[in-house]
Formats: C-alpha cells, sequence, structure tokens
C-alpha cells in the first residue's frame, strides 16, 4: 500500500499484531470504519491493522462533535469491537483506544518504531490468552436473611438482647440495626473477595472495576463485583466450570453469576504512552 | 451462571464494550494523532447515552441471523425508547 493511495485519508488503527501470525491468519473481510479496505501496516515484527478514514469527517473537531452522538457512537464502537474480535480468533491483538486516527503514514511508522518493544513484549505476553467479565449479583433480602440467621456478631447481640430489661431491649435496637448493616456489608465483601481469590488459582491476571449501580443494570440485585479477567484460551471451561461452581456455594445467599466473554484483552492492554 | 453472548444483553454488553473500548488498550495521547481519549466517560452517562438509543438497533440484530435476545425485559425498555438525551461529559485534560 502506498501512500498516494491514500491520499489525504488520515489512517484508524484498531489494534497491533504480530507479523509472524499474520501470516497464518488473514485480516477480516469487514470494511472499515469508513467503509475502505482494511490491511496492515508492517513494521519489523508488529503490523498495526489500519483502515483509511476521510479526514474531514474524522478530524478531532469532528470526533469530540459525533461520540456525543448515540446511534454513531453505538454502531462505531461495535464496528471498532467487531473488527478487533475477528482478529482475536486467529491471532494475538493488542487492542488500541476507540478512535485512534494518524494524520500519516509516516507518523504511524515512527509510533509503532518508538513503542516497538513495549508493544511486542506486550503481545508476547497476551499470547493464547483471552478476557471474560465476571459481574456478581447479590439479592438484598436473600443476603439479609443470611446475615441475621448466620452472622456471628448478629447472632450475640440477639441473643444478649433477650435477656435485657425490655427498656434497654429497645434502646439497643439501632445498635442492633447498625451492626446488621455494618455486617452486611462485612459478608457480602468477604463473598466476593473469596470469589475472587479462587478464580485466581485459574486466571492469569484480573482488573477489578467500578461496581455499577441499579440505575444502570435496571436489575433488582446489587452489583458486588465486575471483574476482568485474563486466562488461557486453553483454560476457558476450566474457568467456566469454576464460576459454576462458586456460583453453587453463593445461590443460597443471594447471588448469581453473570458472565461475558471471550472479550479481546481490553482491560489488559493499558499503555499509557505519552508521544 | 448467566453467560451471554454479546449481543444478547444488549444493553449491559454495549456498555460493556465501551467501558472496554474507550480510554482503555492502548492509549496514545499527542499532537500526531487523533484519539477522543479526553473524554471523561462515567458509566452512568453511557448508560443515559445508550437509554436514548431506540429500536434501530433491535432490527438489525434480528436481521442478522436471528440472534435471540434473552433478556427480554431490557430489550423491550430499550425499545420503548425512553427518550432520555444522555450525554457524555466533556473536559480538557
Amino acid at each position: 500500500m502506498t501512500l498516494a493511495k491514500i491520499g489525504t485519508d488520515f489512517l484508524y488503527v484498531y489494534g497491533v499484531i504480530l507479523t509472524e501470525e499474520l501470516q497464518h491468519s488473514e485480516i477480516p473481510s469487514l470494511k472499515g470504519i469508513d467503509q475502505k479496505p482494511i490491511y496492515t501496516k508492517k513494521y519489523k515484527d508488529l503490523a498495526a491493522v489500519i483502515t483509511p478514514v476521510n479526514a474531514p469527517s474524522f478530524s478531532q473537531q469532528q470526533i469530540d462533535l459525533l461520540v456525543k452522538d448515540a446511534e454513531w457512537l453505538k454502531e462505531k464502537a461495535f464496528h471498532h469491537h467487531e473488527v478487533i474480535a475477528a482478529m482475536h480468533k486467529n491471532t494475538t491483538v493488542l487492542p488500541l483506544s476507540f478512535c485512534t486516527i494518524f494524520q500519516k503514514e509516516t507518523t504511524l511508522e515512527s509510533f509503532l518504531s518508538e513503542q516497538y518493544d513495549a508493544f511486542y513484549q506486550k503481545l508476547l505476553s497476551l499470547k493464547s490468552k483471552q478476557e471474560w467479565n465476571v459481574k456478581m449479583f447479590c439479592l438484598k433480602d436473600k443476603a439479609l436473611e443470611y446475615v441475621l440467621d448466620h452472622n456471628p456478631a448478629v447472632l450475640e447481640l440477639k441473643e444478649k438482647l433477650t435477656f435485657m430489661p425490655k427498656g434497654k431491649q429497645f434502646l439497643m435496637k439501632k445498635n442492633l440495626e447498625n451492626l446488621i448493616a455494618a455486617q452486611f456489608e462485612v459478608e457480602q465483601m468477604k463473598w466476593w473477595q473469596a470469589t475472587n481469590q479462587e478464580l485466581l488459582s485459574v486466571v492469569h491476571e484480573v482488573n477489578l472495576r467500578k461496581n455499577w449501580g441499579k440505575e444502570v443494570t435496571e436489575r433488582k440485585e446489587d452489583m458486588i463485583m465486575n471483574a476482568d479477567y485474563l486466562i488461557e484460551t486453553s483454560n476457558t471451561e476450566q474457568f467456566l466450570n469454576k464460576v459454576q461452581e462458586i456460583e453453587k456455594t453463593y445461590t443460597t445467599l443471594g447471588c448469581t453469576f453473570h458472565v461475558t466473554g471471550p472479550w479481546p484483552p481490553y482491560h489488559f492492554s493499558k499503555m499509557e504512552k505519552e508521544t | 451462571m448467566e453467560r451471554y453472548h454479546l449481543f444478547e444483553n444488549k444493553e449491559m454488553t454495549l456498555l460493556d464494550l465501551l467501558d472496554g473500548i474507550i480510554d482503555t488498550g492502548v492509549v496514545v495521547r499527542g499532537e500526531i494523532l487523533i484519539s477522543i481519549a479526553n473524554i471523561d466517560l462515567i458509566v452512568v452517562d453511557l448508560k443515559l447515552l445508550i437509554s436514548s438509543i431506540e429500536s434501530a438497533f433491535g432490527q438489525r440484530e434480528l436481521n442478522n441471523g436471528g440472534e435471540v435476545i434473552l433478556n427480554g425485559t431490557d430489550a423491550l425498555r430499550l425499545e420503548q425508547g425512553r427518550a432520555r438525551i444522555g450525554e457524555i461529559s466533556t473536559h480538557d485534560h
């Protein structure tokens, strides 16, 4: 591909892959984000997966406007993922952030040259791995029931209360309520931490994300864990079985698991680079 | 265990997707290229944004070989199009 063929287009970069793997697989036969072909720009053992985009339509100013358009964002975000996911099926991919655009092929080249070692090492570390996301949800009423019936601190105070005179019982009730609320938090933290700990035995790396509120999930349960796991592709079944096994323990406590994947290693590719 | 294909529970997975691809992966900042890294993306903002999306997406999905939407409630709500206008807050770093 020559510069002349691209003309004044900018270059949209989806991600970086290893040249050696490129020989064994194909670039997805999808059209690019601006309906132009997707191809690779090689630099030593690295290859950037790119597509030309019309410069005025993908200027910084235009992008800043477009990302506020839900319809555009949704369509293009899915497209970006679709291309990366298609590559990730057969190759190791280092995904670049959505809408990473270079103005010239030469700047892309110098970018690859500057980051060569970091990218190459990162790609080697991501070989044969995939990302899975596990969200743990907990139904408050059921979890509360468990805390009331099984939490040692709560049980102890409840028992003490029964031996207190009526007046004092009334005063202590507020204490009990506070203790229940505190122990509820403690128990839930123990549950997700134990879950995460168990999963660590079959995963390579973990990335804990913020839990989403009910206004986001629209579920009646609370999200108590939102974690990304980087796993060896060959361990997928083992990983999923492990989640199922853990879930059995927590069903009685009102917890369920929501699993998505395999994802390209979006949360394990982060590299902040000043250029 | 609820195991979802990317397009089944689309609202949640779209959020995951945006949470994944924006400002993650390799983030490059500098004058030689264009990026959207100056967006302060908060999940709640995303949610509002997605809430404003109408049913066109669902149609495309069904046409694309009949992916079944398992979480019907979410899909239905989405299609009813609570026309909330979402905003992504932007600021300069």
